[in-house]
């Protein structure tokens, strides 16, 4: 027995260690659009929300406007989609993990839109069937390991091959601060279509969803465990005005609704929607990555007044 | 649980560990143990169906004891109808119920007659089929008094549930396996080594070929449509080769996993592809059921005793009820009935027992025409396979009707296929080698200490890196 697990063990550890080498090498913000999120350690700092602040904003800028505060940082980008991390169980548990407990004065921006509290029709308030349940975050235990072959296994649909080939792909590229960079031509003809169809296609997501409000719960939830840890800041990003109509008529008012609850919560909120026609998207609602710089350093101006 | 998932990536080594060290001062604690296990690993799919399978092995325990003390011939017949009609009544309803009353209504509807009944939704257990048969066959072999009936419960069920071989097979018999579960069982090294090697051989053959050939074989069974005559022939090839990798993988990974634990278990399949007939190709693929079949239905219905016609009805009843036994679909029943007509040809010429050794014994290549029959032989299967494959008999028909109607010579598409064929073409090099061996690592050709650390270096980083980690079930689990 004591010589096959010798040589069970040795087989192991020699191809084990191998793997985890390459991966270790070869998987970067080129395997998809989560993946480095979960190798990072936990942070002090972090920008949470569906895939507008995934995009737009960018940490980078914001440290650099923020140069002058005294806060914990560096930002982690915990953002992901509006699937994957809608307000709710899933995404509360999984922000629990990554943020770091030793954070006494840190800097939480919550980007807010309707579609974070969006059920499936027929599912208001069931955590157990939200859409979230069976992706990451939703999904994993360990939000800090790299190589995350936890991720690799349960999330990343490539396999082992895919990571080692690394290919390149010119229009994604996730950076260790989580920043989500799009490389997409704003002058190219499809802009326009691209940004008819994502109103289109919200028009259609408001007749098939509903508000919940266990979503709004966890959202409330979130701020009080941010608040612990430092500064809130519930962010409203600017969207184009067809987006911007298709999402009043999900949630009417919805800034208001917002503005109501960080002034109950007692965390500072910040509205840019009046800012939508001085910005470029991709699609109408992700800033271009030249715009998403600008916006990052806007907020940090903002930020920076409220923290002074 | 799955072969190829995380959980069973933790529960093996728990089981091992504690099979061995913690549980081996008795053969009693030994065999509750595996119980345990297998019952952990048949609930982690859904624990609701656990009730099935002890029913199931009660019952069939308590005939095999009743069987032992009488010997009346009337009441032991009753006995054993009481054991096929609860397993078969399982079966028949987890499994049928839906189908005959479907077909119940098409058959009503064909003459105009339009009936209206419900079907009901039916969740089929796991590996239903398999531990029913397993189950049977004790109490046939018992009837037939070919074992004693066993007083030890406990035995009888780990016998029934031992989880590498509970979901899929290879289906187990009483006479060659219950009597494992009642002797003392030893590691041994020489067997736990090999064992290793073949569920090696198996997640090779699951990960790297089953599940990568999946991915073409899903779009292009899903849309045939789209591709021209060639790429619909590639699929069904595609479809031979997974279905085959994703079985017989499954198989070397349970045998391998019993050995671990001081078991042996039947081989299930023996190259199948490397066969030059049909009738060898049923002697080497999936060898528990077929023989099970002969066993228990083939024999007991008169076997070839009763003349040519009689042979011929039996012929096809065993094939027949063998696709039936697959799934609650016509396209399983055509495929049965398609392998009788197959086998009929070599039933009637009498060459159904021409090719009873391994192909191109102490050669290294095969002849010429050995080379032709074994190609004649796959592409019979790979027909076969189609409806097989198929979701319906119309589906599987527009499918063959599309490979034989539309342009064969135009190059298939399939983008990426590159390291499908290298796979492919590595496992079939390997089996042709080990052709002679129980499975495709074992044998003389891994004696050398430097060449067999190499190839399980290798093939570890092919199933990495270039197998398909989708998590996908094992495809006869559904049966």
């Amino acid at each position: 027995m004591k010589k096959f697990i010798r040589n069970f063990a040795l087989f192991s550890v020699i191809s084990i260690s191998v793997l985890i080498g390459l991966v270790y090498r070869y998987a970067d913000g080129t395997i998809d659009s989560f993946y480095l999120r979960f190798t990072t350690p936990p942070a002090k700092s972090l920008i949470i929300g569906s895939s507008r602040p995934a995009q737009g904003i960018q940490p980078h800028h914001l440290e650099k406007g923020l140069e002058d505060i005294d806060y914990e940082g560096p930002f982690l980008n915990f953002s992901f989609t509006t699937e994957n991390s809608p307000f709710g169980p899933y995404y509360y548990e999984a922000i629990k993990k990554k943020l770091n407990p030793k954070a006494k004065d840190g800097i939480f921006i919550i980007g807010v839109d309707p579609w974070q509290f969006s059920v499936d029709q027929g599912n208001k308030n069931d955590p157990r069937r939200f859409r979230e349940a069976d992706y990451a975050p939703g999904n994993m235990t360990f939000m800090s390991m790299d190589p995350n072959f936890e991720y690799l296994i349960k999330n990343f649909d490539g396999g082992f091959r895919e990571i080692i080939r690394n290919r390149r792909d010119p229009y994604r590229r996730l950076h260790k601060n989580g920043w989500l960079q799009i490389n997409i031509d704003t002058s190219s003809v499809d802009l326009k279509e691209r940004m008819y169809d994502t109103a289109e296609s919200y028009i259609q997501m408001g007749n098939d969803r509903n508000f919940s409000t266990v979503r709004l719960d966890y959202l409330d939830k979130k701020i009080e465990l941010f608040k612990k840890h430092g500064s809130v800041f519930l962010v409203l990003m600017p969207v184009s005005e067809a987006v911007r109509e298709a999402e009043e008529i999900f949630i009417p008012n919805f800034s208001k609704m917002m503005e109501n609850l960080a002034g109950e919560k007692g965390v500072t909120y910040l509205d840019f929607t009046s800012y939508s026609n001085s910005y470029l998207y991709t699609d109408g609602h992700h800033l271009y990555k030249d715009d998403g710089a600008r916006f990052s350093l806007l907020l940090a101006e903002r930020l920076k007044s409220h923290l002074e | 649980m799955l072969f190829n998932s995380l959980p069973y990536l933790i529960f093996i080594p728990i089981v091992f560990f504690s099979y061995w060290y913690i549980f081996n001062r008795s053969l009693k604690l030994q065999n509750l143990f595996l119980i345990g296990a297998s019952y952990l690993f048949y609930g982690w799919w859904d624990w609701r169906f656990l009730g099935l399978i002890i029913f199931s092995s009660t019952v069939d325990y308590l005939i095999g004891l009743q069987l032992g003390k009488t010997e009346k011939k009337k009441d032991r017949r009753s006995l054993l109808w009481i054991s096929i009609l609860v397993n078969v009544g399982f079966l028949g309803f987890f499994k049928y119920f839906n189908f005959f009353v479907e077909s119940f209504i098409d058959a009503f509807s064909f003459f105009g007659l339009q009936l209206h009944a419900n079907t009901l939704s039916i969740v089929l257990p796991v590996g239903i089929s398999f531990y029913t048969f397993q189950t049977m066959s004790y109490t046939f072999d018992v009837y037939k008094k070919r074992v004693p009936p066993t007083n030890d419960v406990i035995a009888f069920f780990a016998y029934v549930s031992f989880f590498p071989q509970l979901v899929a097979g290879p289906i187990e018999r009483a006479e060659r396996f219950l009597s494992q579960f009642l002797e003392k069982r030893s590691f041994n090294y020489g067997e736990a080594v090999d064992g290793m090697r073949q569920i090696l051989w198996g997640f090779f053959k699951k990960i790297a070929i089953a599940d990568n050939c999946a991915v073409y074989v899903d779009q292009i069974f899903g849309n045939p449509d789209a591709y021209p005559s060639s790429t619909l022939f590639l699929g069904a090839v595609l479809f031979a080769f997974q279905i085959y990798g994703d079985f017989s993988g499954y198989s070397d990974i349970a045998i391998g996993t019993a050995r671990l634990f001081g078991f042996n278990l039947m081989q299930n399949f023996a190259y199948p592809y490397f066969s030059r007939d049909i009738a060898e190709f049923w002697r080497r693929w999936h060898i528990s059921l077929s023989t099970w079949f002969r066993d228990y239905l083939y024999i007991p219905l008169g076997g070839s005793w009763g003349g040519k016609w009689l042979t011929v009805r039996n012929l096809f009843i065993i094939f027949i009820v063998s696709g039936f036994w697959h799934g609650a679909n016509w396209t399983f029943i055509i495929w049965g009935a398609l392998h009788a007509l197959y086998f009929l040809p070599l039933f009637l010429t009498e060459r159904n027992r021409v090719h009873m050794d391994v192909v191109a014994k102490n050669r290294w290549f095969p002849s010429i025409k050995e080379f032709f029959q074994i190609g004649i032989t796959f592409l019979l299967t790979t027909f076969a396979w189609i409806f097989f494959r198929a979701e319906t008999v119309t589906g599987a028909w527009s499918y063959l009707s599309a490979i034989f109607s539309r342009d064969i010579l135009a190059y298939p598409a399939g983008s990426g296929l590159t390291a499908v064929w290298h796979l492919l073409l590595f496992m079939i090099v390997i089996e042709w080698i080990q052709r002679e061996e129980s499975h495709g690592l074992t044998g003389g050709v891994f004696n050398n200490r430097f060449l067999r650390w190499a190839l399980y270096f290798a093939l570890f980083f092919m199933i990495m890196l270039l197998g398909n980690f989708t998590g996908s079930d094992f495809i006869y689990f559904q049966f």
